[in-house]
């Protein structure tokens, strides 16, 4: 009697210690997406040449992983870096990194009203890139048109958001970058 | 506030009716439902779910003794399963459905009924509690089949007359472009009755 309750008592011990639940909630429209989110769910997502990247959290007693993060310094930058992998191929994976640089404190005002501030990166104080990972090297590829939209949420700490752009490398491949959004906690300098 | 006077409006006639005869049932069975749409979604098809529930029934007029008054509380999983790059995504979404109807008996053991679904929103595995609205209202028309006998058989199809989604317009490159609401729901449902007989409520 003592055995077998031994051995319940390492199996509940195990199954808590593995215990990781997916924190993946799903957009309505397309659900291969995390749902827009304006609450610092750690969360990203983009279609990438139609299919689908995402970054999202897996809650595990080991805390909450979630690989994407974002920094300001002295109020007037900001860098966005999500890692994204392509759903149900966890070995494909790409980094969307933009950097708004001479931020004032008018675009923190209007990143706070309605859906947030849209930065355009046929500015030259906002770059996006999109990098890609080979075994021979990590290529960065900028991006040629689009935007990225950033929007702050003093009350629940979070940076959400919307984003998309083309990109184009030297060899000729075409990024389409479509359908982008990110919610992360965000603590302003 | 209105979804309340509903409801209070529903019990203060139920207790206006001093002695009468009334017939509580459980009902459960399957469901087939999925959702009309402007274009919104690209290509969705129906989803098979299950509801339960608990319904009672009154004849308000002696004269009258095929009319009868019904209400039912269901429990009801409505939903729509997208079909993208080939692969299919459920999308569950949950109610507690509060359905006044009038019913009335053709002849013995075929009935038809219709009446308003208010179906209060309780859950989803998508989207978070603000991507679908609270409070949803479908009309619906149905079927009765042996309701005089223990175990009976029904038949209904209900239509959303309100948008389920209040999401975000999302445009591929330029982002959020506003909010839309759309998605209405269809559903059928197919189901057992257990009848209680001549039950006799005294309010």
């Amino acid at each position: 009697m003592k055995k077998s309750g031994f051995k319940a008592i390492l199996l509940l011990a195990l199954v808590f210690l593995f215990y990781s639940c997916d924190g993946f909630i799903p957009d309505p429209i397309n659900p291969r997406l995390p749902v827009y989110s304006e609450s610092g769910k750690n969360q990203s997502g983009a279609m990438i040449n139609n299919m689908p990247f995402v970054d999202y959290p897996n809650y595990s007693i080991f805390g909450t992983e979630s690989s994407g993060y974002l920094l300001n310094q002295a109020d007037t930058s900001l860098t966005f870096n999500f890692h994204l992998v392509e759903r149900n191929k966890e070995n494909a994976f790409v980094t969307i990194f933009f950097s708004l640089e001479k931020l004032t404190q008018t675009d923190w005002e209007e990143m706070e009203n309605g859906f947030g501030k849209k930065f355009s990166l046929d500015n030259p104080d906002v770059i996006g890139k999109i990098i890609t990972y080979s075994e021979q090297e990590d290529l960065g590829t900028p991006a040629e048109s689009g935007q990225i939209t950033v929007k702050y949420i003093p009350g629940t700490n979070a940076l959400a958001g919307t984003f998309g752009f083309t990109a184009m490398n030297n060899s000729g491949k075409k990024y389409e970058v479509r359908f982008g959004r990110f919610d992360y906690i965000f603590q302003r300098d | 506030m209105r979804y309340k006077f509903i409801v209070v409006t529903f019990f203060v006639f139920f207790i206006q009716i001093p002695e009468g005869f009334a017939q509580v049932g459980m009902m459960f069975g399957t469901n087939y439902s999925n959702v009309r749409h402007d274009g919104l979604l690209e290509k969705t098809q129906g989803q098979m779910s299950l509801h339960l529930g608990a319904n009672i029934e009154v004849v308000p007029i002696k004269g009258i003794p095929n009319l009868s008054l019904r209400t039912d509380l269901i429990l009801v999983q409505k939903g729509y399963t997208p079909r993208l790059d080939g692969s299919r995504y459920r999308v569950n979404l949950e109610y507690g459905s509060f359905a006044p109807m009038v019913k009335y008996a053709i002849i013995e053991g075929f009935s038809i009924h219709s009446g308003i679904e208010f179906n209060r929103f309780m859950g989803s595995n998508v989207g978070e509690d603000v991507t679908f609205r609270k409070n949803e209202k479908a009309v619906f028309f149905g079927v009765d089949l042996f309701n005089s006998k223990r175990l009976s058989f029904y038949t209904r199809a209900s239509f959303g007359l309100t948008p389920v989604l209040d999401y975000y317009d999302i445009d591929p490159i330029e982002g959020i472009q506003g909010r839309i609401s759309d998605l209405y729901t269809t559903t059928i449902m197919l189901g057992l009755q257990l009848n209680i007989h001549h039950e006799k409520i005294r309010f």
